[in-house]
Parts: structure tokens; sequence; C-alpha cells
């Protein structure tokens, strides 16, 4: 579904990302982890388009959307949920998810209300506050509204930038698990995380980013067991 | 004349002023919020919207189309400069971009005067009869119709902002650009919505104070700055903030012009915007909704 081939960014002189080659298939959860700094937000913001590579290819099926503007890549669905979340704060809930279908809004007219039922079906927390401000939600209530708004893009490929960044324990559980709800939807996602085990227990891959370079990658459940990951991702010691 | 129906007389061509203000400080707030450039053109926008319409009041065009007309041929012409002078140099920096305004500006005088000369154009108010009585005050009729058309443009834009889906999205690119992009919303096609627009409301304001000030190809440089003085006051990213700064600078110019003396009328604006730079940077009304994003 998304393939990334030999992606190298930079950002200004600094070499962030060197060849990147990853793929996610549809209806899969592939998780990237790695330390900060390691490029993780690069990479997806390039993915996104909102920087664009110095070389190298990313697809969506067949078609090519490197170096496409970010609006084009939107288009093409794939669809960026940043992070700090960045939902518009001074604007309603309700019009945040409404403007999450933005690319789409002249064509579906009709379907969006439907759609924003749907999508608030899966975020019980946010039903009966959709006048409310943005700016006035807990942050994890945010973060879910961010999903939300970019699930109303009815996206292809749903990238996720840190999504339990700053939450409580709790409620990083209950993020992880509209992930899984997600998933048995068919949504394909894409997720950069610090929080390696919990998002290595929802993912079905993941791709481990050190220094701008992907070190290691395989099945999620065989990364929870690999003694590297645990020692340098996992929180694991080293037995003498 | 006692002085409370001085004052009243004051009060009253203050705020015809003051619409007028309002009208291009709005101008100026909405291109500052979308695109983050301070477009020192905005004055001209109302210039060309006098302009055109004396022009085709001349001619032997009606009130009403003549002024339809006149905002649409404005709204083009700032349409060919946004996309002619302002994208071709989207690499630039803001400050870049300010200068490049303050460019146009000149450039638009200049062809402004070439085409229609120093002399000062008169144009018809829009209704006839002479001036009413209100209390000891008199005002013409002329003066209604700014006031009105100020009320009825705010409606309007407040309704656009609040209500339709163009100006959501308008509001969400200033509220927070970046998650404006990762939805899809180009900020081009944003900007040049910004600028038509803020054309509109600057031709709107030159058509119906035309009767009032005379039209001369000159008259942007002053209600530019003046509406700047506004929206400054208003803290440079409020609508509501613009719109009032707008009147109040109106209203204070008015009574300083006739309290004190009339020679003082243009000093007084630009005193203001002293005392508002140097004591409150964020705009007096920054208590509500001037966020910088």
């Amino acid at each position: 579904m998304l393939r990334v081939v030999k992606l190298d960014t930079y950002h200004g002189r600094i070499r962030v990302l060197q060849n990147i080659s990853l793929n996610v298939e549809k209806g899969e959860i592939v998780t990237i982890i790695g330390a900060n700094g390691a490029g993780k937000s690069t990479l997806l913001g390039t993915i996104a388009g909102v920087y664009r590579p110095k070389s190298g290819q990313i697809y969506l099926g067949t078609k090519q959307t490197s170096c496409l503007p970010t609006e084009k890549v939107v288009k093409e669905g794939i669809i960026l949920v940043p992070e700090r979340r960045e939902v518009f704060d001074s604007l309603s809930v309700i019009d945040n998810l409404k403007l999450g279908a933005y690319h789409r809004y002249r064509a579906d007219k009709k379907t969006i209300d439907s759609d924003i039922e749907n999508v608030l079906s899966l975020f019980p927390a946010l039903q009966g506050r959709e006048k409310q401000l943005a700016g006035t939600l807990s942050g994890g209530e945010q973060q879910m509204l961010a999903i939300g708004r970019g699930l109303m893009a009815n996206p292809k490929v749903l990238l996720l930038d840190e999504p339990s960044i700053g939450l409580a324990p709790l409620v990083v559980k209950e993020i992880f698990d509209i992930l899984l709800s997600l998933k048995k939807r068919g949504t394909t996602i894409l997720m950069v995380e610090q929080n390696a085990r919990a998002a290595l227990k929802v993912a079905d891959r993941a791709y481990i980013l050190e220094r701008g370079a992907i070190s290691l990658a395989g099945k999620a459940r065989d990364m929870l067991q690999d003694t590297r990951v645990q020692t340098a991702y996992l929180g694991a010691r080293l037995h003498a | 004349m006692s002085l409370a129906s001085e004052l009243l007389q004051y009060l009253l061509s203050g705020l015809t002023m003051g619409g007028i203000y309002a009208l291009v400080a709005l101008g100026f707030v909405i291109i500052h919020n979308v695109t983050g450039i301070i477009n020192f053109a905005q004055g001209e926008f109302v210039m060309l919207g006098g302009m055109f319409m004396v022009t085709l009041v001349g001619a032997g065009v009606p009130t009403v189309p003549a002024l339809v007309l006149s905002v649409i041929l404005v709204m083009i012409v700032v349409g060919i400069m946004e996309f002619g002078a302002i994208r071709s140099a989207k690499r630039a920096s803001p400050v870049s971009l300010v200068i490049i305004t303050i460019g146009l500006s000149t450039a638009i005088r200049g062809i402004a005067l070439l085409v229609w000369g120093t002399n000062p154009y008169r144009l018809e108010p829009f209704t006839a009869g002479g001036p009413i009585h209100i209390g000891g005050a008199t005002i013409v009729p002329q003066s209604l119709w700014v006031i009105g058309t100020t009320a009825a443009v705010l409606a309007l834009t407040f309704f656009m902002f609040e209500y339709t889906y163009w100006g959501k999205a308008l509001r969400a690119c200033v509220v927070n650009k970046f998650a404006a992009r990762l939805m899809g919303i180009n900020p081009q096609k944003m900007s040049l919505f910004a600028f038509v627009f803020s054309a509109a409301l600057g031709a709107l304001a030159g058509i119906v104070i035309a009767p009032i000030t005379y039209v001369t190809y000159d008259m942007g440089l002053m209600l530019g700055l003046k509406g700047f003085v506004a929206a400054v006051m208003g803290g440079l990213s409020s609508t509501p903030g613009a719109v009032i700064g707008g009147i109040a600078l109106g209203v204070i110019e008015s009574l300083g012009a006739g309290l004190v003396s009339s020679g003082y009328k243009d000093g007084i604006a630009f005193i203001i915007l002293l005392l508002v730079l140097f004591l409150k940077p964020g705009g007096i009304f920054g208590t509500f909704g001037s966020k910088r994003v």
C-alpha cells in the first residue's frame, strides 16, 4: 500500500534521514520506534509532504507521492496526525472534524454528517461535546479529536506522530485501544512512538530508527522478545 | 450650538470616518492573519474603488451596477497583484513581502496618477436630499450610507467566518497554519482569498466615502495609514479589535479636530499609533481574540 524507497531528507545541510526503505500493507499497523532526534517525525513529515526528500521515492499504491505538496498528498489519501495534536483550539469539536474532511468536502457534502457520527462513535469521550471549543478539551481528548479529524479525511494510510506523548497511562491505554478498533475496521496505520512497549503490543510490524537510518525491521511480536530492543527501548537490564 | 450638540456632531462625523477606517483595518487584519503580511497597499484598494466608481458613474452607468462592477474590478486587480507579485515571491520572508506591498502601493498610485491625473473627482451622493438634523447635530444622508454599509459588511464578514465552510477553513488557517495544511487546505488559495476579500472591503469603503471626501489618486496613502493605526489599536490580529479600533480612531480624531484644532486631525492618529506601540503593543483590546499564531 505505502512504499518508501531509499529516502534521504535534509534539514538544511544536515542529513536527517539516510536511505530509508519501508512498506506498509493494507490493514496493517506498522510502528517506527526510535529515540529522541532519531528522525521519526521527519520521516512522517516527509511522507506527508511537509518536507521534501532530497532523493528516494514514496509510493501510495502505484502512484508516486514524493515531492507533491501536502495538500496533494492529502488528496491522495495520506493523512498525518501531527505530534502535539495541533487541533484548531478556538474552533469547536464539530468544526475540527468538518475541516478534517476539507479535501473531499465538495464531493461528499451529503455524507459528511453521517461520517462525523461514525467517527464520533469511536470516541465516546467526545460525544455530546460537539459544540465545545477544542482548546478546552483535555490532552487525551484533544488527541482523540486529532485522530478523529484525520479519519474524517477518509485516509488510505493514517500517519500518527507520537499519539501517546504527554498523556496519562490510563489515557494512553485508551488511545491504543482505539487504534486496535481502527485496525478492526481496516484502517492502515503507520505510527511513530516513543512508548515502544505499548506500540509494539498493538502493531503488526515495526522498524527501529537510529540516527536517521533503519537498524532493525521485523514482526512486532519478535521485537518484544529481541534482547537488543529490550535493552535499548523497553527498559530491560542485561544480566551480567 | 451647545456643547452637547457639538459633541454629538463630532461623534456622528467620527462614526462616519470610523466606519471607513474599520473597513480598511479589517482588510489589514484578514490579510495579516492568513498570510502574516502587513499589506500596505490596502489604502490603494480604497482609492481604486472610488476611482472606478467615479469613472463608471461618469460614463453613465447607474449607481448600483457601477458599485458592483467597481468592487469586482478592484477584486480582479488585486487578484492579479497577489498572483503576480506576492505568490511569485513565495520564498521571500514576510518582511520582504511587506516591502513588496509598499512597492505595489507606490506603483498603483503612480498608475492612478497617469490614468486619472491629480484632479479630485466628485461623486453624487447615493440618495438626494438635504442634511438630516438629530438633536442639534446634522448629518448628511451619505454618512448614513457609510455607517449602514459598514454595519452590513461587518455582519456579512462575521457570518462568513462563523457559518460558512470557506470561512471556517480560513479561520483554521489563522488558528493553526500547519494543521490546516495537513487537512489539505492550500495556503496559497487562502492567501488569494484573503487578498481578494480585503480588496472588496477596501473598494466598498472607497465607494461609499467618495461623495463625502472626493476621490484623488493619493487618497489611499492616508486612509491606508489610518486603517493600519486602527488595526494596530485592535492588536493587528483581532477582527472585532480592528472594527472597534477603526470606529474609536474616527471618533477620537473628530473630537480632537473639533475641540483642539482641525490642524491636528492627522497628527492625532499617529500619536495614537505611537502611544499604542509604546504602551500596549498587543493592542488596546489585546485581551480578546488577539492571539498570535
